[in-house]
């Protein structure tokens, strides 16, 4: 077996997952949030709100590998797409940061590395310092020191990403690109289910595949694509959601 | 009232499930919860959940296409997904 395959073990099937959903929900079954979630049609009234609020953000989630897919993205895209956007990059806890740097020459959005309590803002790029894990709230982006799960994994992106999920007053676009390991697939979920858009890189472009491969194999990904394609999709993202366009 | 945390939990697991409408979550759960005493043709499942028969029939066809209820298993028996 190459090493490329045997280094890929999808880590939730979906088939557990959904067997895992259906005991989750059985729990909470007498639970009215269950029929108020139900009610609110939750994926109808989230759309709706994004149109209203007009506040797509796209979060961009990788590891290993990822930076050259986010130069060729950023470089793609035009400065005006109404949307903001959120890099979180698994960086070395032990050194500066040159990566808002390395973006900001292929962009000519303005590229800034993210201080806690910082407002986020359409046509621009923020980037996650090291060793921090970012969340959002009410439009502004918090910073935490970074830590790791019972198997020292780094969990930063699907930190982001579920807090994304949550904001009822923004449009979650998460992207997933190259990386190992398997941050980003909770997260991922959390999205789709708030009614985003969920996006990976096609793991065959991707330097180091397993992370995307992953988030693929759970079944929660709308688009899969190269990096030329991601940044297609986001064109077509921006202009739908500036004309309240829902498909 | 639930908190953004419980919500958004919520919000994932009924998204993992395709689900959609107040019905199919009540028929889903009256099947999950009779499971082991249920010895019903199907037609008679709408009188015990408290919806219409068409509503019902619609509930159990989509339950049956997303995977979680296997009327095929034994047609006088629902079973639901997995448990």
């Amino acid at each position: 077996m190459s090493a490329s395959r045997s280094s890929f073990r999808p880590l939730a099937p979906a088939e557990e997952l959904r067997r895992y959903a259906l005991l989750q929900l059985m729990e909470v079954a007498d639970s009215r949030t269950v029929r108020l979630a139900l009610l609110n049609r939750f994926h109808h009234d989230v759309a709706r709100e994004w149109n209203k609020n007009g506040f797509p953000v796209v979060a961009f989630g990788g590891s290993a590998g990822a930076l050259p897919v986010l130069r060729e993205i950023l470089g793609l895209l035009p400065d005006d797409t109404g949307m903001a956007f959120v890099v979180i990059q698994h960086l070395s806890p032990d050194h500066k940061s040159l990566l808002a740097e390395i973006l900001g020459k292929r962009t000519k959005m303005r590229v800034v590395q993210i201080k806690d309590n910082m407002e986020i803002e359409v046509n621009q790029v923020f980037v996650i310092p090291p060793n921090t894990d970012l969340t959002i709230a009410d439009h502004t982006l918090h910073l935490a020191p970074r830590t790791l799960d019972e198997r020292r994994r780094h969990r930063s992106i699907d930190s982001f990403f579920n807090s994304m999920a949550g904001e009822r007053t923004i449009a979650g676009i998460s992207i997933v690109l190259s990386g190992m390991d398997s941050d980003g697939i909770i997260g991922t979920a959390a999205v789709k289910a708030s009614g985003g858009v969920t996006v990976a890189q096609e793991p065959e472009t991707a330097i180091h595949g397993d992370l995307p491969r992953h988030v693929i194999a759970d079944g929660f990904v709308d688009f899969i694509r190269g990096p030329e394609g991601i940044a297609e999709i986001l064109v077509e993202l921006s202009k739908r959601l500036r004309t309240g366009a829902d498909s | 009232m639930a908190n953004d945390v419980e919500f958004t939990a919520i919000y994932r697991w009924l998204a993992i499930l395709s689900l959609e409408s107040l019905v199919e979550w009540d028929v889903l759960v009256f099947l999950h919860r009779h499971a082991h005493i249920l010895l019903l043709p199907t037609s008679e499942i709408p009188k015990l959940a408290g919806y219409d028969t068409d509503t019902t029939a619609k509930a159990l066809h989509r339950l049956q296409q997303m995977g979680l209820e296997d009327g095929r298993k034994c047609p006088r028996r629902v079973l639901p997904f997995g448990l």
